[in-house]
């Protein structure tokens, strides 16, 4: 029987240059994917450093046109109002529903919603920014009024969090090992009592994760905020009415950048640099958080 | 007596109901209680009355039970509700406020290239393009990119460095999109107007209008690439996820048949994450749509329909965001912007949609997924 | 031969005469489509230690949790005929499986004791009842520990995380965690089949003591053990209850040829 030709067996140079080739191309995309990062802090840097001082993040801004002069207190102190306020809506309405979809998960209604929370997780920051000012801000039949004020804005980013905190509160519910809670269930224990006494205790670490996630997305919402708060150079006295609008870093960033003055940009670009900062540690706390829940639960 | 102790007891199972024990064929084994009267019979009621504490307490707390557990379960459903509530408001206030507009220009509205206030003509194709536009540059920028990466995280970075670099890429995911503009309009647009677009208006752009133009830096092209660069670590962080979840026999088998890496990442991984990908480039895709403040800032905010990559445009979130709260004072001009929110809401819905449950039915129910736009 | 509802499923040893605490009639299971059981019939007699065995999969597990219906946790299983207990059904509409597994308590194949401190642990049975007598609790806490054989070494460490045990003291924490609950019948699901030989021959040892108060229901997948431990014997294959009987008259004599392949070992 006549022998067909194989092709040589062993590795051909083409071969060889091809696994070269792709292994470096991975390299160079990944640098290529995580240079902006890296190019960010440093460009912020760069062009906001003069700017940069410890009365940057303590003193309000001042100054003509505003905000040339003094530092970035407002809009800190405004995302701090904006996400206790979203979180005061959130985090118990999150849970709640959270809680319901573990408990309930295989009814269609819970299927429903969970497909509905999924959804609304996808929803654009400016359709976020409309209902906002819609619910909120105007005189719609929701019976608000509130204007441009924190308060709308707070309660628009509560929205954005609802479904992030629901998801993760289900997931880390699920996440408890079945075992578990048959052991309390076994016992004669109700659903409720195995909730309250064992599911939500072994999951508290991670719904608190997901919070911090949450707290992580809205931190750097700009577009609801034209919509409900747009801004303020100092900090109000009250988070409704004609001046109950409140600083935002990202609102800042914004306003700076947009204004022709090359003071704002320098300005603009340390409060690029500070909000970045904030960011990174607190993405870096939610991980440190997890790994260390996760080495607790080995122990166990 | 053992029996009739347990007779007693009946109430608590079957909730008052008493059922005689059946007469049972089972020939052997007949209880007899009378009959039944040996040592055991006085022990097990000595035992009873000894526990008589916690079995008054059993007898007791039976209606509670069935009564709190009801409470329980209609109360955790009051939590369900508001999700539904809250998607009922959005999808409801972008109806009725959109409808105005709705109502009187129909689906002309979705190819109308027009849009004048002062003569309430409206139209979204110029928005339609220019957010496409935007989306496309970005995914034809991040995907390749992302892939590539994914599988650097996935198998080529060093072990020790495997962890660092994953991280890395996460936190990427995590700046927030204020921070991409600002640092797009400093350095993005001075690169792109001095360098890139004079060099790609001199290359191709002699060959092919569509790369000519005038070099302004802003424009579709500064902020595709921007959204492009804020996609990646979405992409990348889902399809390394997929990646990771090829099954090491497979992978095993590639390498035990003699394929160097690059074959084995190739003929084999690539092709068994394909709906990872696929659905990662669709996730990917929802959040450029979402894309606003980077947007807002690069795109040159002007209602022409982009005929090259230098133009300038503007996406339907871009234009929301910079002239809604002009808009709110003439109803009309509001409702067409609204339904140009709903139209991004609507694809946006059926995008992440169609992501999801690709990646749900590859993964089993845990994603990655990260949140639209900002 | 068994299978007809006439026949006499268990056999009656001379001189005693025992009570059927749990007992099967036609009990079919199916998860969705699939059937798990078909038509089971056999009682389970009080105060003894009955002994299910069996190759994997053959639905032993199942019955087991069927009797103090964990399996109601399942989405799509289903049940056909009827179970008692002391003659009334588990399935009855009035049941409040909460206050049935009050009475029928169960171990599982891997500890799995709470987050929680090893006197926590024994409690919480009583807590979830409402039992807030501290002396009450606390002697209760002590009377299962004891009749767990775990009082001894952990009698001065109560306070302490139920995780520093190790995996036999947990197993048996677990089993002290039922008592308390002063159930009438235990189930154990494989309870040793995690554990090392010695933890193991304490679990039986305590089996025996514990059967002068409770009805045990054991499943096991060691025939060994099943043959050391047990009274009555019920050997299930593909679903069908094959032989019941007397231990020693099924690993001896067994009626059934099936059953005696299992036992020799020619399959299984």
């Amino acid at each position: 029987m006549a022998e067909t030709s194989r092709p040589a067996k062993g590795l051909s140079l083409y071969r060889r240059i091809r696994n070269v080739v792709l292994g470096s191309l991975t390299g160079i995309a990944f640098l290529v994917a995580v240079t902006p990062l890296l190019a960010i802090i440093y460009v912020a840097y760069d062009r906001g450093k003069e700017a940069l001082s410890l009365s940057f993040v303590t003193t309000m801004p001042s100054g003509f046109p505003v905000g040339s002069e003094g530092g970035v207190l407002n809009g800190i102190a405004g995302s701090f109002i904006l996400i206790v306020l979203a979180s005061i809506l959130s985090v118990p309405v999150g849970i709640w529903a959270g809680l319901y979809l573990w408990d309930q998960g295989h009814t269609r209604l819970a299927g429903v919603t969970r497909l509905l929370s999924d959804l609304l997780l996808g929803v654009p920051s400016v359709i976020w920014g409309v209902v906002g000012y819609y619910v909120f801000s105007t005189n719609t039949g929701f019976g608000f009024h509130w204007g441009f004020s924190g308060l709308a804005a707070g309660l628009t980013l509560g929205f954005i969090m609802i479904p992030i905190v629901t998801r993760v509160t289900e997931q880390a519910l699920r996440d408890v090992p079945r075992s578990y809670i048959e052991g309390a269930l076994a016992l004669g224990a109700t659903r409720f009592q195995v909730m309250r006494d064992l599911a939500i205790p072994a999951a508290i670490t991670g719904i608190g994760t997901g919070i911090l996630l949450g707290v992580l997305n809205v931190l750097g919402q700009t577009a609801p905020l034209v919509f409900t708060n747009y801004y303020n150079t100092g900090i109000p006295h009250s988070l409704v009415g004609s001046n109950g609008s409140v600083g935002d870093l990202a609102m800042q960033i914004f306003i700076y950048i947009h204004e022709p003055s090359k003071a704002l940009h320098v300005k603009a670009m340390a409060a690029a640099l500070v909000l970045t900062v904030i960011v990174l540690l607190l993405d870096m706390g939610i991980r440190l958080l997890a790994w260390g829940s996760r080495r607790y639960a080995r122990k166990a | 007596m053992a029996a009739n102790d347990h007779e007693h007891g009946d109430s608590l199972l079957s909730g008052g109901e008493h059922r005689p024990p059946a007469v049972a064929p089972l020939s052997f084994l007949v209880p007899d209680p009378k009959d039944d009267t040996s040592p055991e019979a006085s022990a097990s009621s000595a035992r009873s009355s000894a526990e008589s504490p916690l079995k008054s307490l059993r007898r007791s707390t039976h209606a509670q039970v069935l009564r709190s557990e009801r409470l329980f379960h209609l109360s955790l459903r009051l939590g369900g509700l508001f999700i539904l509530l809250l998607f009922a408001t959005v999808l409801g206030v972008s109806i009725f406020e959109a409808w105005p507009s709705i109502e009187k220009f129909g689906w002309s509205f979705l190819w109308t290239s027009t849009w004048n206030p002062h003569r309430h003509i409206f139209g979204a194709w110029t928005y339609l393009v220019g957010t496409f536009w935007v989306t496309g540059i970005a995914l034809l920028f991040a995907i390749p990119i992302a892939i590539l990466s994914a599988l650097f995280l996935s198998d080529y970075a060093p072990k020790w460095l495997v962890g660092g670099v994953s991280t890395l890429m996460e936190m990427l995911a995590g700046i927030p999109s204020i921070v991409f503009g600002a640092f797009g309009i400093i350095f993005v647009v001075p690169l792109m107007r001095d360098h890139v677009e004079p060099a790609l208006a001199n290359t191709l752009g002699r060959h092919f209008d569509f790369f000519s133009g005038d070099a302004m830096g802003y424009g579709i092209l500064s902020a595709g690439l921007v959204v492009g660069i804020m996609v990646i670590p979405l992409v990348a962080t889902v399809t390394r996820d997929s990646l990771v979840m090829v099954p090491r026999e497979t992978v095993e088998a590639a390498y035990a048949l003699g394929s160097t890496k690059a074959e084995m990442v190739y003929f084999v991984k690539l092709p068994a994450v394909v709906p990872g990908i696929i659905g990662s480039a669709i996730l990917g895709f929802g959040r450029a749509l979402g894309e606003t403040m980077a947007v807002l800032l690069l795109i040159g905010n002007q209602a022409s329909v982009p005929t090259s990559i230098q133009d300038v445009g503007y996406t339907i979130s871009s234009l929301l965001a910079n002239t809604f709260t002009y808009a709110v004072i003439d109803p009309l001009f509001s409702a067409a912007e609204i339904e140009l929110g709903l139209i991004l809401l609507v694809i946006s819905l059926v995008v992440n949609t169609v992501g999801r449950e690709l990646l749900l039915k590859l993964m089993g129910g845990r994603l990655a997924g990260s949140v639209g736009g900002g | 031969m068994p299978g007809k509802p006439e026949e006499a499923p268990l056999e009656q040893s001379v001189s005693e005469a025992v009570t059927r605490k749990i007992e099967v009639r036609e009990f079919s299971a199916y998860y969705g489509k699939t059937q798990a059981l078909n038509s089971v019939n056999f009682a389970i007699p009080e105060k003894r230690i009955t002994a299910m065995i069996g190759p994997s999969g053959c639905g032993k597990s199942t019955f087991l949790r069927s009797l103090n219906r964990m399996n109601d946790f399942i989405p799509g299983f289903r049940m056909e005929g009827a179970a008692l207990l002391d003659g009334e059904e588990i399935y009855g509409p009035g049941v409040n499986p909460v206050l049935l597994r009050q009475r029928v308590g169960m171990v599982f194949q891997k500890p799995n004791p709470f987050q929680m401190s090893i006197y926590e642990n024994v409690a919480y049975g009583l807590r979830i009842q409402g039992v807030k007598a501290h002396s009450l609790v606390s002697d209760i806490v002590e009377k299962s520990l004891r009749a767990a054989a775990l009082w001894d070494e952990v009698k001065d460490r109560l306070k302490g995380s139920a995780f520093s045990l190790s995996g036999g003291q947990q197993q048996r924490l677990c089993i002290a965690r039922a008592l308390a609950v002063e159930p009438e019948v235990i189930l154990l699901d494989e309870p040793a089949s995690a554990l090392d030989p010695i933890s193991t021959a304490r679990i039986e040892e305590l089996m025996q003591d514990l059967k002068d108060r409770y009805t045990i229901a054991i499943v096991t997948h060691n025939m060994q053990q099943a043959a050391r431990v047990s009274d009555y014997t019920a050997f299930f294959l593909d679903g069908t209850l094959v032989e019941v009987g007397e231990t020693t008259r099924i690993f001896t004599n067994p009626d059934d040829s099936r059953t005696e392949d299992y036992i020799t070992g020619r399959f299984g």
